[in-house]
């Protein structure tokens, strides 16, 4: 297993992982942060890196996606995608061992998990799986700790709950709570779109699910302690 | 080239019935299982045999949804259903899974990937295409333009949605059910959580704008504007949403559609005004373009959650036989209908009329109104009337 940790600032490549993901500037729909070509270059001489493009690409998009994408590749990174398009792009073009695939939500049993792998790509397989002991081998990946996003659009739905109401919000990172639910769920909206997330921590750093190839901790929303603890939580179970 | 196709939803074998009467070229349907629509009356393997059966004599096709996100305990069985569902000339499926494709190209059954894998580009789209899929239906999100040069980029079918509801994320991508409730949305239990009222707070959890809700609620799509563009951009396949949507909403969304189709393959100027006169009949949600134009704006979003749209008419009920001779037809009732009244008749081809309802009867007794739903009774009318027309209320 091999330990995938996001981070939101270059310092962060100290922190005990095998491999550190980078969000893109351009077409990372939600990352803890998002680095130029140039900070990913000054961090692939440190660290192994993948970078993180998780947008939805459009027909408009696809040439400048993976014109960015080919620009990346000069620097040997891996590439974590959710856009199909892109995916394909990589699995004709590039080494297949730099690609992992993240649906988020599409994957979910052995049989779909097999036919991704067929173009030798790793996999992510979705949290909602109900029995993931059955899918966890090589060439998948698990997100083990942080917060899922559980609901991603193309609609702006704060600037349209400022437009519709003509207000104004300071700021386009905050919570939802449905009318009846106590629950907060962050809530961001960028340039690609809104995406909402669980109100609580996914945990799956459990020693069952260590065939995984690869296991993604990713710092969105986390306090640096939190992802400190959780890297040291993975470390000591992988020494038992 | 070949002519587009007018793809309409089938909850159920009479539905199935109605809406190739009513001018869909193909329909879709699901099965009891693998399809999502968990809360349609969905089809038994008879049900789809006799369906494609009718449908193939009338020379139109039947899909076959198997677009469930399907989880390990989901497979059982599939690939003997969809042996089956070849066994029977199904046309195609409809699915979201990589493994559905590979059996289907096994057993030469067509299969085209669905909106859930939100298809929004040529490469995505000929991802599937050279794996064995004949049609990609897009996602919602692409625009006009986007659609013209993925149908050019695409080495294959492209489907495209024209009416009907719209997700509020991408198709797919939403778990809010899931989390909120335990109703998985991709497995066909999506409770419409975008639906539900919302708070917004800060990052000190300070609610803001306590009197105003968050509504990611969104219009229901109406593209018949469009459909010029889309058939001059190569589309393959026009799909209507709405499984679970009524017979009146059907005939009426079909009928229009079908109208302004044949229309311009006619070369005939486009009616829009009465089409949507006839749209009207059967929607009972505010409508808008969707994504056709750019992303939405708040005219194609639903920021009220109240769905305050005057109907053009009430749906009373629908014709299943008439005698020529009595002039009795038998009618099931779907809301109140009063003798010697005057009612819309609506039929194939978007026709619609007034006619006179005399008496009515049940059971050998006569009624002033009758108001029970899902009885057949019996109904006097001059106007010869045919299975399936519909007879609605003039507001």
């Amino acid at each position: 297993m091999k330990l995938l940790v996001s981070i939101n600032k270059l310092e962060q490549l100290s922190l005990n992982a095998d491999a550190f993901v980078l969000g893109y500037e351009k077409f990372s729909s939600f990352a803890p942060a998002l680095f130029s070509y140039a900070q990913i270059k000054e961090a692939c001489m440190k660290k192994s890196v993948f970078v993180l493009m998780n947008s939805l690409i459009n027909e408009d998009e696809l040439k400048i996606a993976i014109k960015e994408i080919d620009r990346l590749k000069e620097l040997g990174v891996g590439f974590i995608v959710q856009d199909i398009g892109l995916l394909h792009h990589l699995i004709k073009t590039y080494d297949k061992t730099k690609v992992i695939f993240n649906p988020y939500t599409l994957i979910c049993n052995v049989e779909d998990l097999k036919e991704y792998q067929n173009d030798d790509i790793t996999v992510f397989v979705s949290d909602v799986a109900t029995d993931k002991k059955e899918l966890l081998g090589d060439k998948t990946a698990l997100f083990v700790y942080g917060y899922l996003p559980i609901y991603q659009s193309f609609r702006k739905v704060l600037s349209l709950y400022e437009n519709g109401h003509d207000i104004s919000l300071s700021e386009k990172d905050l919570f939802i709570k449905e009318n009846t639910r106590d629950d907060l769920h962050h809530i961001i909206e960028n340039e690609f779109g809104t995406v909402i997330f669980d109100s609580k921590v996914c945990d799956e750093i459990k020693i069952e699910n260590l065939k995984a190839d690869y296991w993604y901790i990713d710092s969105s929303y986390l306090l640096d302690k939190e992802v400190e603890t959780a890297i040291k939580r993975v470390r000591d179970l992988c020494a038992k | 080239m070949r002519k587009i196709e007018l793809l309409a939803p089938a909850g159920d074998l009479d539905k199935l019935k109605l809406a190739c009467l009513y001018g869909a070229d193909a329909v879709y349907i699901g099965g009891k299982s693998f399809s999502l629509r968990y809360f349609a009356s969905n089809f038994t393997l008879d049900d789809i045999k006799e369906g494609v059966e009718f449908a193939h004599k009338l020379e139109k096709k039947v899909y076959v949804t198997v677009n469930m996100v399907m989880h390990n305990e989901n497979l059982k069985g599939l690939e003997d259903y969809l042996k089956a569902l070849k066994e029977f000339a199904v046309d195609g499926v409809i699915a979201s899974s990589l493994y559905v494709l590979s059996i289907c190209k096994k057993i030469d059954l067509d299969c085209h990937m669905s909106t859930q894998l939100s298809i929004l580009n040529s490469e995505a789209a000929n991802f599937f295409i050279e794996k064995g899929s004949k049609r990609v239906v897009l996602a919602r999100e692409a625009s006009l333009e986007q659609i013209k040069n993925i149908c050019h980029n695409a080495k294959g079918e492209v489907e495209v949605f024209i009416h009907g509801g719209m997700c509020s994320s991408y198709s797919g991508k939403c778990l809010l059910s899931k989390v909120m409730c335990d109703r998985d949305p991709n497995r066909g239990g999506c409770a419409h959580s975008c639906r539900w009222e919302y708070h917004l707070y800060n990052n000190k959890k300070e609610e803001v704008n306590k009197e105003i809700y968050l509504s990611m609620s969104s219009k229901d799509l109406c593209a018949i504007r469009e459909i010029p563009e889309l058939i001059n951009a190569g589309v393959a396949s026009l799909k209507i949403e709405g499984r679970m949507k009524s017979y009146n909403y059907l005939a009426c969304v079909i009928s229009a559609y079908r109208m302004c189709i044949d229309d311009i393959y006619a070369d005939k100027k486009p009616d829009f005004d009465r089409y949507l006169r006839v749209i009207e009949f059967g929607e009972n949600r505010l409508t808008g373009h969707g994504f056709f134009y750019g992303n939405v704006t708040v005219n194609e979003s639903l920021l009220e959650l109240s769905n305050a749209f005057d109907k053009a008419g009430e749906f009373v009920g629908i014709v299943r036989g008439y005698d020529s001779e009595s002039k009795i037809a038998l009618l099931e009732v779907k809301n109140k209908i009063i003798k010697d009244c005057d009612y819309l008749h609506i039929s194939p081809g978007g026709k619609i009329d007034k006619i006179h309802i005399g008496n009515l009867s049940f059971k050998g007794a006569d009624f002033d109104q009758y108001t029970v739903a899902g009885d057949v009774i019996e109904v006097y009318s001059e106007v010869p009337l045919q299975s399936y027309d519909l007879l609605h209320l003039d507001k």
